[in-house]
């Protein structure tokens, strides 16, 4: 049996139970309040701490005793401040510092709140208005700005997005770096944005001006973005498990319907259609190619833990083969923990040194040993990628690791 | 109306790092934020003076370890965040016996192991004396998990639940969450060589009761395909 495949899918689908059920929201304040209860054991002088205490309660109490009023001035975000809605006035635009110097400004009139707080970032929703955003990369960074069914998600750039619920607008300036914006409307998409992109999604309707240069708005309704080349399909010949499926359809030409749903980039479709004919028999039964596409398709309708189920299964069937080397990346960039993620990038060095996705698992390797607390690995990781990589896009990162 | 300058046509701007300033930042009261990430001298310094701020800071850096410690070892159920709450508590309590303080990570998590563990036994003694069933995970309307990997969830949870406490403890945590074995032996306050054999017998004893579940089906031996025989496990 292989159980460190069955623990990393767990472990994923267990993630997405506890980012669903929210169930140690409040925590934080429940134990500060149950810290304040219990009896202390206090060495200092009596008179000191309860001096220190003052002030924390006096200040918990401020904060508290506003806590049904919008924030409105600005201040620095703490985990009293998780929660509670910040409004820009009218005539003003209020700025809102990250203990690692990120900053948000929200221009006036804008309704936002801070859902998550953490040393590595937070989750911002944008109700309404225009903010900008400037935020220092650190190894560990992870923001993330919501805004309607929008997602920005952010390490290390500046920008200004606009959100206008009642025109349906979604609309992104991006100065420095990159960023990644996820759509979900029904089908799962992402669209990565480089420095002076601007894009603008009115109704479902997207336009992406690249470089200033004007794209033609799609006239038919939002269409998943194709995954970036560096990622495409190898090309299929190097597992010959065509099953009987494959080949009834290559005698009648005729593709399963998820598959040429999959083609046509409607992945929640092709989704329902794959689910329809259970997910676990496709993945018991087609082909190596298959079961990438078929991963592709469950990973870009938000169905991640179908689609390690299908790479999983693709690696024990498949092993040794391409597609087994790339279903190990997928996996690492699905994977939960960062420790999973850098064991799945690894197996995939190992299985294609050489392989197209190479260079991109080195770097991901990178961050993901430096991320789950193993410093001595991180910096062997550095090491490796300068000498093979010296001018690739992680290489900032690997100089930086070794630096520290 | 003030407004924020646009900033497209703005030259670039290098965010300042932290714990430096930048001119053209107004001046933000800081209240009731205490800076302790990283400096783990000083912030078990202050938890053993009592200071709240630390408290609250070890809480802030630690959570998402805790957190998910303890679902890997109880699965995720009501309890997770009482059983999260009891740790720093521990944790705060026994501050004074953590000599050094480089070792708060892995001294933490032998708390959350101990913490989890002993969770289980009031749990099962819970249901012995109130002749409840199993915990089971909640099937909501609207949920992102798929009903394959919800299954697969509930039926290894349910396997672990009929294995001895050790041998849940360390399968949850080598297995789920990826531990390597040295951390594991630390969080489990024992030898390497005790872990590997809890380890061995862990697997084994999962292998066979995880016949009884289909929905875990898909993990169990290639019998019919020929696929060549899967790896050992390291």
């Amino acid at each position: 049996m292989r159980l460190t495949d069955l623990g990393e899918y767990v472990a994923a689908v267990q993630d997405a139970e506890r980012e669903r059920r929210q169930l140690t929201n409040g925590a934080a304040e429940r134990y500060i309040a149950a810290v304040r209860r219990k009896p202390r054991r206090n060495p200092l002088p009596l008179l000191l701490a309860a001096a220190f205490l003052s002030v924390v309660a006096l200040t918990t109490v401020v904060v508290l005793r506003r806590a049904e009023r919008p924030i409105e001035t600005a201040t620095l975000t703490s985990p009293a401040i998780v929660g509670r809605p910040f409004v820009a006035p009218k005539d003003q635009s209020i700025p809102v510092s990250f203990p690692d110097g990120s900053r948000l400004v929200l221009a006036s009139g804008t309704h936002a709140s801070v859902k998550e707080l953490s040393a590595q970032g937070a989750k911002i929703a944008l109700e309404r208005g225009k903010a900008q955003m400037s935020v220092v990369h650190h190894a560990l960074t992870n923001y993330a700005l919501h805004a309607g069914p929008y997602q920005v998600s952010v390490i290390g750039t500046r920008f200004e997005l606009e959100w206008i619920p009642e025109r349906d607008r979604f609309e992104l300036w991006l100065a420095e770096g990159s960023v990644v914006v996820t759509i979900d409307l029904g089908s799962h998409a992402a669209v990565r944005m480089q420095a002076s992109d601007h894009l603008v999604i009115d109704h479902g309707h997207w336009q992406l001006n690249s470089n200033n240069s004007p794209v033609e708005p799609q006239t038919a309704p939002l269409l998943p973005v194709a995954p970036p080349a560096a990622q495409s399909l190898p090309k299929a010949g190097s597992a010959t498990d065509a099953t009987a499926a494959d080949s009834a359809n290559e005698v009648t030409n005729a593709p399963p319907n998820w598959l040429r749903l999959s083609r046509l980039g409607k992945y929640e479709s092709a989704y329902n259609e794959a689910e329809r004919l259970n997910i676990a028999t496709l993945a018991q039964s087609g082909s190596a190619p298959t079961l990438l596409t078929l991963a592709e398709v469950c990973r870009f309708s938000g169905h991640g833990s179908n689609a390690m189920l299908v790479l999983t299964k693709l690696r024990q069937r498949f092993p040794n083969t391409e597609e087994a080397a790339v279903a190990a990346f997928q996996l690492g960039r699905l994977a939960s923990s960062a420790q999973h993620a850098a064991s799945f990038f690894q197996k995939y060095l190992n299985e294609r040194p050489s392989g197209a996705l190479a260079r991109e698992a080195s770097g991901r390797l990178l961050e993901a040993l430096d991320r789950s607390g193993d410093p001595q690995g991180a910096i062997r990781a550095a090491r490796t990628y300068l000498d093979q990589y010296p001018n690739g896009p992680h290489a900032a990162f690997a100089k930086r690791v070794l630096g520290n | 109306m003030s407004s924020i300058p646009p900033l497209r046509n703005s030259p670039p701007h290098h965010p300042s790092v932290p714990g430096g300033s930048s001119s053209s930042t107004p001046a933000v009261p800081r209240r009731g934020h205490v800076e302790f990430v990283g400096d783990r001298h000083a912030l078990v310094s202050a938890l053993r003076r009592g200071d709240e701020g630390a408290a609250a800071a070890l809480f802030h850096e630690y959570a998402p370890l805790v957190e998910r410690t303890i679902a890997r070892i109880l699965g995720v159920d009501n309890d997770l965040p009482d059983a999260m709450q009891e740790v720093f508590l521990r944790a705060l309590r026994s501050v004074h016996h953590l000599r050094d303080p480089q070792a708060l990570t892995d001294w933490l998590l032998q708390i959350t192991v101990y913490t989890s563990t002993d969770w289980i036994r009031k749990r099962t003694r819970k249901r012995w004396l109130l002749f409840s069933d199993p915990v089971t995970l909640e099937h909501p309307a609207n949920d992102s998990v798929d009903e394959t990997g919800r299954e697969a969830l509930r039926a290894t949870y349910a396997v672990l639940d009929r294995m001895s406490i050790e041998e849940r403890t360390v399968f949850a945590l080598r297995y789920i969450d990826g531990m390597e074995l040295a951390q594991l032996a630390v969080a489990c306050d024992c030898s390497l060589a005790t872990i590997k054999r809890r380890l061995s017998r862990a697997s084994a004893r999962f292998e066979a009761l995880a016949k009884r579940e289909p929905a875990l089906e898909p993990w169990l031996a290639e019998r019919n395909t020929g696929v060549p025989a899967k790896e050992a496990e390291s």
